[in-house]
């Protein structure tokens, strides 16, 4: 029992039933991380400020923010002679803690060039396979997931600095917006990266009996790693350049 | 290369047996009798006919558990503070208390009642069940556009219930927040129940997701030759515009849902404001006071994003089965059929822009909220045009009073009253009074339970026969029916009573301590009485389903002789793996409710049934291996 239009394209829509299924559920997709944004908005218009009330304070202030490492301690201590009520203002206002993104901020460029290379060896490992060439196909596979790996690993760095100088989800609603959001998309990238796998080791068997049929599901896959990448290249300016 | 498909641009042909079996079963010919273990055909089986039987029976389990949950819940509002003595239910279940249910576990029944009946009763049967069955069926095709992705989603479905039924066994129970799930109560709830609901949530609302992709491409590309968008039965495009409100709806409360999980889990502060104190502390996590400064509101925007189009998800296919038993049973075609598929496609885009209707009280502006009242009353029109149609279908129709018909015939009015209950609701003047009263659970109850179960209930004896081949007894049937519809009007007209009279929803005595509440007490004891014996009735349609289903009366394909494919090109049941005999798909001809065509000798004419002359419109390229002449009808 052969279900249709599987591999080739229905007529009148030109369409095969894989790519019009990945293009709806990439729809789902964006109404998720839309959804998602929209909360970033949220969250940053409702953080509170903290305007310092005199002179000494303004100055305490500048100096935690020009050398954000180990915030916790030196507001903690004691000797910051701030109120727990500044203490907690300044730690939910938005912009306070991007001093903290900034030694990673290279990391996370990095991983965006990391991303983008994936994505274009997505497309060679594509255009190998329509070309019928098989070991090239494996070899951009192989190449893609490594990136993929890459992107990963970078950004276990970036979250285990964080952890490292006290910052979790739950310290302040910037943070917990960020770890959600990049958290969220790192799912989708290790997603991708299962896929991935499949194609590059289990995808023999269907090369030699119906290529057609695996180059339809590359293009699902390419379609879907694109979109993966597309999402990161919002996160990374909203996240890393707009504070 | 692929043999199979190259070339061959009609779906169904014999085909040659060294292509590759989707299934994954190796290379054998496929027309030869799968030797499927009892695992594969039965427990991770792909054929979309068992899926739907196995959302079907799994939602019904369900219906009836959120059913009892409900019936104990009544108990308490009618005779609040006692024992509850029927059945001796108490007892069992409370023996601490002395059979009293407590408030809290009003409360969680209350959240699991809600959550049950919409995500794991309701919606898996309209869409799951009699989706998955008879969309390809009535599309001419062999299955659905991906096979595995709706085991898929079928596992993803168990699983988010099995998660959810664990809950009941926790020390602290299961959720108890409604199952609306506000913040910060749910958010500060103790006990785990209402992780386990988050979890839960998030798997069904993934398999949901699956589910939509593969109707939607079932519906686009699968269509046989000839089946025009325009000709498609009405409760095909029912469940197409219903499957893009559940793909881009639900994932706004997913994110909702991962931000209340983190909330819950890891401190964050996504809906949690500033300041808020619990047990006279402030509410913190791992010692320290939460970051504070989160919106509560943004889970209220979030969570009804996705429940408003949840709505019309819970209505839309059971608009769909009554158009088409009315057309069945009035042996004409539906009044209106373009108005009908325009209405219902207008409706899916307006359901995503009136969701802050139900947050009329929560502080927004008058502009906003003009807004909203504006749309919601826009949103009136379709579905009234929609319900006119269908009154209109009857208009000189020859009626045939029989089981489906009378379900149907009771949905129209019922839903006539769910809607009109939900004019007041929309008009932000009127709702000030109404919000959180009765009144609004009599409108919701009214349009899904005397208006979807009773279409549901429809469905299940018009298609009965179609599944298994027999048919349900009429006399237990049109029992069940009367029974039915006065129950449902017992329990929830008294509902709009005490809500225009002020009484709030979600009290686990019924009002009693409420000075407005008193003169209509009484009216407790009238809902619960007739609660109780809704569920008599329902014993009745019980042992009618299972007696049928071993001993029935056997009864031909086409049954009720109808005119769409499920039943004049397919045997009851469908063949299995193919639907279709000889593994030729219909070629359709005309559009879906061809009774009563002058000229014709039988009242009815199937859609893929060839008349001499052949007509000229045919659409698609006419298949090779179609015979000519003779008739393609019912086996």
């Amino acid at each position: 029992m052969e279900i249709p239009y599987a591999v080739t394209e229905r007529p009148d829509t030109g369409l095969n039933n894989g790519k019009l299924g990945i293009w709806l559920f990439l729809a789902s997709e964006v109404m998720l991380f839309g959804a998602l944004f929209s909360c970033y908005i949220f969250m940053r218009v409702l953080a509170p400020s903290y305007t310092p009330a005199d002179e000494q304070k303004t100055q305490i202030l500048q100096e935690i923010i020009a050398s954000p490492h180990h915030v916790h301690e030196r507001m903690e201590d004691g000797t910051s002679q701030l109120e727990e009520s500044e203490f907690r203002q300044i730690k939910q206002s938005w912009n306070f803690y991007t001093g903290i993104l900034e030694p990673t901020m290279f990391l996370a460029m990095t991983n965006t060039f990391v991303l983008i290379a994936s994505s274009v060896t997505m497309v060679m490992a594509w255009a190998s396979l329509k070309m019928n060439n098989y070991r090239k196909y494996l070899i951009y596979v192989a190449l893609t997931i490594a990136l993929a790996l890459t992107f990963m690993v970078i950004k276990t760095f970036e979250y285990n600095h964080k952890f490292h100088e006290g910052i979790f989800p739950h310290t302040s609603n910037m943070f917990a917006i960020y770890f959600t959001m990049t958290g969220l998309h790192g799912l989708h990238v290790v997603g991708g990266v299962i896929v991935l796998t499949y194609l590059l080791f289990f995808s023999r068997g269907m090369w030699q009996r119906e290529p057609d049929r695996l180059a339809g599901r590359v293009e699902c896959t390419g379609l879907y790693w694109h979109f993966v990448d597309l999402v990161w290249i919002f996160l990374f300016p909203v996240f890393y350049l707009l504070n | 290369m692929s043999e199979a498909e190259s070339g061959a641009s009609t779906p169904g042909e014999h085909h040659d047996p060294d292509s590759h079996d989707p299934d994954g079963h190796g290379r054998h010919d496929e027309h030869a009798h799968h030797d499927e273990g009892f695992v594969k055909k039965y427990i991770f089986s792909c054929d979309h006919k068992i899926i739907g039987i196995q959302y079907g029976i799994t939602a019904l389990l369900f219906l009836a558990f959120g059913f009892s949950l409900m019936l104990l819940m009544r108990w308490s509002m009618a005779y609040p503070d006692e024992e509850i003595t029927i059945l001796g239910l108490g007892k069992l279940l409370w023996p601490d208390t002395g059979g009293k249910m407590s408030e809290d576990v009003y409360n969680q029944f209350g959240a699991m009642h809600g959550t049950i009946m919409v995500f794991m009763g309701v919606v898996p049967l309209a869409v799951g069940a009699f989706g998955n069955y008879f969309v390809p069926l009535q599309i001419g095709a062999v299955d659905m556009a991906f096979p595995r992705l709706n085991m898929s989603s079928s596992w993803a479905f168990f699983g988010g219930c099995v998660v959810m039924l664990t809950s009941f066994f926790l020390e602290g129970g299961p959720a108890q927040s409604g199952w609306t799930s506000y913040a910060p109560l749910s958010v500060t709830a103790a006990g785990s129940g209402q992780t386990f609901w988050l979890v839960g949530m998030i798997l069904l609302i993934t398999s949901s997701l699956l589910g939509s992709v593969n109707f939607i491409v079932t519906i686009i590309q699968l269509r046989a030759p000839g089946l025009t968008f325009m000709r498609l039965p009405f409760f095909v495009w029912a469940q197409l515009v219903t499957a893009f409100l559940l793909l881009l709806a639900f994932p706004p409360l997913e994110a909702a849902g991962i931000f209340q999980l983190m909330d819950r889990v890891a401190g964050t502060s996504f809906f949690m404001p500033e300041g808020l104190m619990l047990s006279g502390s402030l509410f913190s996590f791992g010692g320290e006071p939460i970051a504070g400064h989160g919106s509560p509101l943004l889970w209220q925007h979030l969570f009804w994003f996705l429940a408003h189009p949840e709505v019309y998800v819970l209505i839309l296919p059971a608009l769909g089965i009554v158009a088409e038993v009315v057309a069945n049973n009035t042996r004409k075609p539906l009044f209106g059929y373009k108005s009908l598929v325009y209405s219902l496609i207008f409706l899916g885009f307006m359901s995503f822009i009136v969701w802050a209707h139900h947050m009329f009280l929560t502080g927004m502006g008058t502009t906003i909220s003009s807004f909203f009242q504006t749309t919601t009353m826009i949103i009136s029109i379709p579905s009234v045009v929609i319900l006119t149609a269908l009154f209109l279908s009857l208009w000189g129709g020859s009626i045939r009073f029989n089981t489906p018909m009378l379900f149907a015939l009771g949905f129209l009015p019922m839903f006539g009253i769910g809607g009109l209950t939900g004019l007041p609701l929309g008009l932000t003047g009127a709702d000030i009074h109404l919000h959180d009263s009765y009144y609004v659970i009599g409108h919701f109850h009214y349009v899904v339970a005397p208006g979807t179960i009773i279409a549901l209930f429809a469905g299940i004896y018009y298609w009965f026969p179609k599944m298994t081949g027999r048919k349900m007894n009429e006399i237990l049937g049109k029992l069940h029916f009367a029974g039915t519809f006065l129950c449902m009007n017992g329990i929830f007209f008294p509902m709009l009573i005490q809500g225009l009279a002020g009484v709030s929803r979600r009290l686990a005595d019924g009002g009693a301590t409420y000075a407005h509440a008193q003169p209509y007490l009484y009216l407790n004891k009238v809902m619960t009485h007739s609660a109780w014996a809704l569920a008599a009735f329902q014993l009745v349609f019980i042992v009618n389903f299972v007696w049928s289903y071993f001993a029935g009366r056997k009864v031909s394909a086409n049954h009720w002789e109808a005119t769409t494919v499920e039943w004049s090109a397919c045997p009851s049941p469908p063949i299995g793996h193919g639907n279709f005999p000889d593994g030729r798909v219909p070629v359709f001809h005309r559009g879906p409710y061809e009774y009563s065509v002058p000229g014709q000798d039988k009242d009815y004419t199937p859609q893929d049934e060839r008349l001499e002359p052949e007509p000229q419109s045919v659409a698609a390229a006419s298949p090779a291996g179609e015979t000519p002449g003779g008739e393609e009808g019912s086996n």
